[in-house]
């Protein structure tokens, strides 16, 4: 386990401020800014959501509309080889699904596309997918994003916008 | 001298123990519940790390989310070993939490916290060890902190942390007026994966000094008082978390308690393990003069 350690070196500097009353109180005070700053700084979920203007702007994190669709068929190779993933997937036409699910994203990022597929509940009805193997999915998507060299940044995006299906898509 | 030494030894050997035992708890619940395909459950990090009492949560701050990567169909678990050295003291703590189905935790952890030679100032012998025994539980009520990404609510539990600590007769000196008591505590979680921010807040009843450690209640009072315990972190990136803390306390013995603080990044490199390391103010402890040092978790998970 860890080894103890008696007074390492950073113990020292503590000790030196401890003489300073008014280094520990603005210390305390730094704390509950930051907490309070950092729950100012959240937008309501649904606002940030709706947020993206439907443009070209909005895939310039996926390298457009072409970087996206890339990202996504290398997603839909993963989602076939991935032992948790491939049985929902193993028959899936890779071109159409590619196709449906770049169009998905994309106008769900605020891109100039309009999903045409069927709804989510509709799709995985009798599919009886666990949360486990949505949240497999989530991972590949995660991956195929790094493997893309999206920022992170995009990666929350698209992965926050994504969240909620899990409603719709788990124990239908 | 040889006492002290034979008595790390064995809380040592306790903590591996119950390490192991946890560790290998968690491996046969996950394989029996596994056996389709390979490691998937909850995605990587939204089941936070241990709290100091053995709880899911941050480092010092206990949150809503269900120890262990289990999803709802699934049993998971975790095990941790956290040292936490002081200006003046030591306090180690190690145990495990089971989490069921995501939606029930089971949780033990044993903490000790070393004197050192304050021990000796007080009369109690250089390395005296204040012991105590945390059995934890907690029940999701409403809301998911990871998929509720389109709404407001967030995560809800309802915890208790049920205390015994080992040192009755030299916490009725220090004027304790109990030596076991049990917190209660709410706990809301939520992370806005859109912004990279995990937010948490608890509400906890308790009567504890210094989380139990110098037991329970004292001149200054001996009723449940609700305190307050939060984290801000961020989401620097998947496997790595910046984060702040805050906990209030109580001043039941009189001897100036303050409340704590801490900054902590913690690293996920895979599901099964991750390392907290922070910087922790605990404020005065008995002698004068803040208690700060370094906090470092070591936490194994399914």
């Amino acid at each position: 386990m860890l080894a103890p350690s008696d007074t390492p070196t950073i113990m020292k500097d503590a000790a030196v401020q401890r003489t300073e009353p008014r280094s520990r109180i603005a210390i305390q005070h730094t704390f509950l800014l930051l907490l309070f700053a950092a729950m100012l700084g959240v937008g309501t979920p649904s606002a940030q959501a709706q947020q993206s203007s439907s443009s070209e702007a909005a895939l310039s994190g996926f390298g457009g509309l072409e970087g996206l669709r890339t990202m996504t068929n290398d997603f839909v190779l993963r989602l076939q080889k991935n032992p948790r993933t491939a049985p929902f997937f193993a028959e899936s036409d890779v071109p159409k699904l590619t196709k449906s699910l770049t169009e998905q994203f994309c106008a769900l990022l605020g891109g100039p596309c309009r999903y045409s597929g069927r709804d989510m509940k509709a799709v995985h009805t009798g599919m009886n997918v666990r949360t486990a193997d949505f949240n497999a999915l989530a991972e590949e998507l995660q991956l195929a994003m790094i493997q893309a060299g999206i920022s992170n940044t995009e990666q929350y995006r698209l992965i926050a916008l994504l969240a909620p299906m899990q409603r719709d898509v788990v124990g239908r | 001298m040889p006492t002290l030494h034979f008595a790390a030894l064995l809380y040592s050997v306790r903590a591996t123990l119950s390490l192991v035992v946890a560790a290998t708890l968690s491996v046969a619940t996950a394989s029996a519940q596994e056996q389709s395909a390979g490691v998937s459950g909850k995605l990587l990090a939204t089941s936070g790390v241990s709290q100091i009492e053995g709880a899911a949560g941050g480092g010092l701050a206990t949150w809503a989310v269900i120890g262990g990567y289990g999803t709802v169909d699934q049993i998971g678990g975790s095990a941790f070993a956290t040292q936490v050295s002081l200006d003046d003291f030591r306090l180690r703590s190690s145990g495990a939490a089971i989490g069921f189905y995501d939606r029930f935790e089971l949780s033990f952890a044993q903490q000790a916290f070393d004197t050192k030679a304050v021990g000796a100032a007080l009369g109690l012998g250089a390395g005296y060890t204040f012991r105590q025994d945390v059995f934890g539980a907690k029940v999701r009520l409403i809301g998911d902190a990871v998929y509720d990404q389109d709404r407001w609510l967030p995560q809800i539990a309802l915890g208790l942390q049920h205390k015994r600590n080992h040192n009755g007769a030299v916490l009725t000196a220090l004027g304790a007026k109990r030596d076991q008591s049990t917190d209660v505590y709410v706990a809301a979680t939520k992370i806005f994966l859109r912004q990279r921010l995990v937010l948490s807040g608890a509400l906890r009843f308790t009567q504890a000094n210094q989380l139990g450690i110098l037991g329970f209640g004292g001149p200054q009072g001996n009723s449940h008082r609700a305190q307050v315990e939060g984290s801000a972190a961020y989401l620097l990136q998947p496997n790595l978390v910046l984060g702040i803390e805050a906990r209030t306390k109580r001043d039941y013995l009189g001897l100036g308690e303050q409340n704590a603080y801490d900054a902590f990044i913690a690293y996920f490199p895979n599901k099964n393990v991750s390392l907290t390391i922070a910087y922790v103010d605990l404020g005065k402890i008995v002698v004068p003069g803040k208690q700060r040092g370094v906090y470092a978790s070591l936490q194994f998970a399914l």
